[in-house]
């Protein structure tokens, strides 16, 4: 039985500089279940950076960071996705000479089980948890409006179906926590919006989501709780009414613009 | 006693290692103007050196004049490389152009015994065989050629690199291609440069170690694959990474050949090579990670 | 691939299957049956280098050596230690996966160019080995008298019997294969071949599955290279330096990097060619490298795939 103020993610005293420059600076902030925060900054603030370093692209010089009670530094990208951290990319990077749906099923990859020789052979049951595996599957595409261009490539479908795919793609993983980067980066005002309509609702998928994000009204409207980063150093966290007036936030969007 | 071989070893090392620096050389501006490794440069050896034996041993072209006009040839056969089939590849993925290089290298291969011959044909040494003795070692007056040219080779690039135009444009293609392209340098006239000298450099190698080793139409693989393991051990990508590490990998192998076993001589240099790989991919001389995921 | 629609993959499987029964009827002369072997023998290295280069995008320049292990390894075991096929088969297999599993640990850590040699590497070491361990091997003179294969008491001992063995193994490693890239490993494996952070980011443990189709592909050399051994009863070590590495990988980029059926093709072109330059013998190296360098300029995406699409545009 998990309550809504459960922390979920705990980020201590993080610590990345690379050569000279110090990309974070003894960052802290805690993440809580269920919600939908943000992580937003000027260019260069060192959001990217962060990111890498939760989904274990990247390794901090110190700091730790507790997900579930574990610290998940030192753990190898797939494992912290094992463990229920799941990423989308910056500008997408969905399997473009894949099929939509195999993309899909290319995400439910952990939660799977057949392995090289049921591959091979294609067992009984192999091919019984394909056939559950592409239920499942058709289900997030029917969710996302995907399941008409299944068996399209990926490379051909357009841009905002692609960002969508991605999503759905990160879902299909179950994981506990989604980090989004950038999901609207590119995409017009109509699809920014259709954006954040489904990023709201991804919560009944039982998700917490950690946004990180340079649309400012989009971030305003669905973040419950925002962290803000500037020169990878963390400058001030709250709610987004908090946020919007605070004015160290205030003057490092406006100096830096 | 065997270690009073070792100025010996050394000697002979450092001789093989000036070529595979040499070569080493070649592959190192190949891949920095274009990424590619040149599978062909191994055969830019072996030209090297069948030419200059034609046109001094059939044609009784002087040394003086066959070594340039040799130069020459081979950097023709490496501009028709570059001008023909890497140019007008269609697809601009590297390991698409690195088969293409290993197609030249078979084409190459092809070739030389229909000018050639198969047998094994050498060159007598620039100013006789007397050895001059230092210390231990017995040293060839041809091992001195060698050095002496290398030096003189490596010391020209070094200047030309430093001071003229056209070698700043190389190194700044080298460092960023994109960027040297908006400064309006003209990208594909360096990656020609880039094989002619690679080409130059091969065939320089092959003159100069023909008077020792005889020379095949089949003596570029080895070398060839020798000078990049020399390459790779200093640090790939790198000038004075390929320059120390094909003279490492001579002296090394010399050492090993010597003190180990000289039946798997060969295999030594492959064997420092997969360690070199296995423990610090970017060389001696390198910096960065190789290794991802 | 959709599984919905198995039929696709079956009817290639029954096509080729007839194909493979019908093929002797119309042969000339059973001279045929030779090169028709050595190509289903380069057909199963293919296979498996494919699964490696062409879906998990890995290059290696070094099969030859896993096609000799498992070829001497058998060897050995059958003539200097009279160990029965059906042992020295498996064991030789076993052991060359497992030279491969070490083998692939640290060099699948490398990318591009440094993964290429490091496999080339590995590969003249182990040419170099097998020429001057001659007290094993036999040296550069080759080892000879290596039995026949024997299946249910029939021993395998003309070219045309080792057509049907060869032929349906060769139809089972395809059904084999096509099935693992229709399956959780084999998306993994083409996830990692197109975007490895990607794959990464999805949980997918992408040096460890690296490693793994090394093994297997080294696998599927290992087992082409025993029944070579046990066919043509006499191996040297001249078969298994690194231009067969080169060829067998030339089968795969010309025939069509990623698809099982036109490396098919690759390796029957490949293979055919020097035999048919045979009789222009002194040209037929230098023809082999001017192919190869104007079928990967003209088309990079393989003969097949550049033959189709030339053929769709034409109906334009």
């Amino acid at each position: 039985m998990k309550t809504e103020e459960s922390t979920i993610l705990e980020v201590r005293e993080l610590n990345k500089s690379f050569g000279g420059l110090k990309a974070l600076n003894d960052v802290s902030f805690s993440i809580r279940e269920g919600r939908i925060s943000a992580l937003i900054g000027p260019n260069g603030a060192g959001k990217t950076t962060l990111l890498n370093v939760i989904s274990g692209m990247e390794a901090p010089d110190s700091g730790k960071i507790i997900f579930y009670g574990k610290n998940m530094v030192g753990l190898k990208t797939w494992q912290i996705t094992e463990k229920g951290i799941c990423r989308t990319f910056q500008a997408g990077r969905v399997f473009q000479k894949m099929t939509v749906l195999e993309n899909i099923l290319t995400g439910i990859h952990v939660r799977a089980n057949s392995g090289w020789l049921s591959g091979m052979f294609h067992w009984p049951w192999e091919r019984r948890e394909e056939k559950r595996l592409e239920s499942r599957a058709f289900e997030l595409l029917e969710y996302f409006s995907l399941a008409d261009v299944a068996y399209e490539l990926a490379g051909n479908i357009p841009l905002i179906s692609q960002r969508k795919l991605e999503i759905a793609r990160a879902l299909a993983n179950r994981p506990k926590l989604l980090l989004l980067d950038e999901p609207v980066a590119g995409l017009n005002m109509r699809e920014t919006e259709e954006m954040g309509e489904i990023i709201k609702n991804l919560l009944s998928f039982d998700v917490t989501i950690l946004l990180v994000e340079h649309d400012m009204n989009l971030v305003m409207s669905l973040a419950d709780w925002i962290v803000v980063l500037q020169h990878g150093q963390k400058i001030a966290t709250g709610t987004p009414g908090e946020v919007r007036n605070n004015p160290q936030v205030i003057s490092a969007y406006l100096g830096n613009e | 006693m065997i270690w009073q071989q070792l100025p010996q070893f050394i000697v002979s090392g450092i001789t093989s290692g000036s070529i595979y620096a040499l070569i080493a050389l070649g592959f190192c501006i190949i891949h920095n103007a274009t990424g590619i490794v040149n599978f062909a440069q191994g055969e830019f050896v072996m030209l090297g050196g069948l030419t200059i034996i034609s046109l001094n041993q059939t044609f009784h072209v002087p040394l003086l004049v066959a070594f340039p006009l040799t130069i020459l040839f081979v950097m023709g056969i490496g501009a028709l490389l570059e001008f023909g089939p890497i140019r007008h590849s269609k697809s601009k993925d590297i390991l698409i152009l690195v088969i293409i290089t290993i197609g030249a290298s078979i084409f190459i291969r092809g070739f030389s015994p229909m000018i050639w011959g198969k047998m094994a044909r050498t060159l007598p040494p620039f100013s006789g065989d007397t050895p001059i003795l230092v210390l231990n070692a017995a040293i060839m007056p041809q091992t001195l050629w060698i050095l002496g040219i290398s030096f003189v080779v490596l010391l020209c690039l070094h200047l030309f690199f430093l001071k003229t135009p056209t070698g700043r444009a190389m190194r700044a293609v080298a460092d960023n291609r994109m960027g040297a392209a908006l400064t309006g340098i003209n990208v594909d006239k360096i990656v020609l440069l880039s094989f002619v000298f690679a080409a130059a450099l091969g065939a320089t190698a092959g003159v100069i170690i023909t008077p020792i080793t005889a020379t095949s139409y089949d003596s570029g693989v080895m070398l060839g694959l020798k000078g990049f393991s020399g390459a790779v051990l200093g640090g790939y990508g790198n000038f004075a990474g390929a320059i120390l590490g094909g003279l490492l990998l001579g002296v090394l192998e010399s050492l090993g050949a010597g003190f180990i076993s000289s039946e798997y001589k060969d295999a030594i240099a492959f064997l420092i090579l997969l360690l070199v790989l296995f423990w610090k991919p970017s060389g001696l001389l390198g910096k960065g990670e190789i290794r991802k995921v | 691939m959709n599984r919905s629609l198995p039929t696709k993959k079956w009817k290639q499987l029954l096509s080729f299957l007839a194909i493979v029964l019908l093929v002797p009827r119309v042969l000339p002369s059973d001279y045929y049956f030779l090169i028709l072997n050595i190509i289903a023998l380069n057909a199963m290295v293919v296979l498996g280098l494919n699964l490696l280069i062409g879906f998990a995008g890995q290059i290696s320049l070094g099969h030859a050596a896993f096609y000799g292990l498992g070829a001497y390894i058998s060897g050995i075991l059958a003539t200097s230690y009279q160990v029965p096929l059906s042992l020295s088969i498996p064991v030789a297999v076993i052991a060359t996966a497992f030279i491969a599993f070490l083998v692939g640990i640290p060099t699948l850590k490398l990318e591009g160019h440094y993964l290429v040699m490091a496999t080339l590497g590995f590969n003249i070491i182990i040419s170099i080995i097998l020429v001057q361990w001659d007290s094993m091997t036999g040296g550069p003179s080759g080892l000879a008298g290596i039995p026949h294969l024997k299946l249910f008491s029939v021993v395998i001992d003309t070219d045309r019997k080792f057509y049907y063995l060869v032929w349906i193994l060769v139809g089972i490693f395809f059904w084999l294969s096509l099935n693992l890239i229709d399956s959780r490993t084999g998306r993994a494996l083409r996830a990692i071949g197109e975007d490895p952070v990607s794959a990464c980011a999805l949980g997918i443990p992408v040096e460890k599955y690296k490693v793994r189709v090394f093994v297997l592909s080294a696998v599927y050399a290992a087992i082409a290279g025993s029944l070579y051994a046990h066919y043509v009863t006499f191996i040297s070590p001249k078969s298994f330096d690194f231009f067969y590495s080169i060829e067998v990988v030339t089968m795969v980029v010309v025939g069509g990097i990623g698809s099982l059926w036109s490396g098919l093709v690759g390796t029957a072109v490949l293979t055919t060619l020097p035999e048919i330059l045979e009789i222009v013998k002194e040209y037929n190296v230098l023809v082999y490298g001017a192919v190869l360098m104007l079928v990967l300029v003209f088309f990079p995406e393989g003969l097949f795939p550049g033959i189709k699409a030339l053929w769709k545009r034409r109906k334009n």
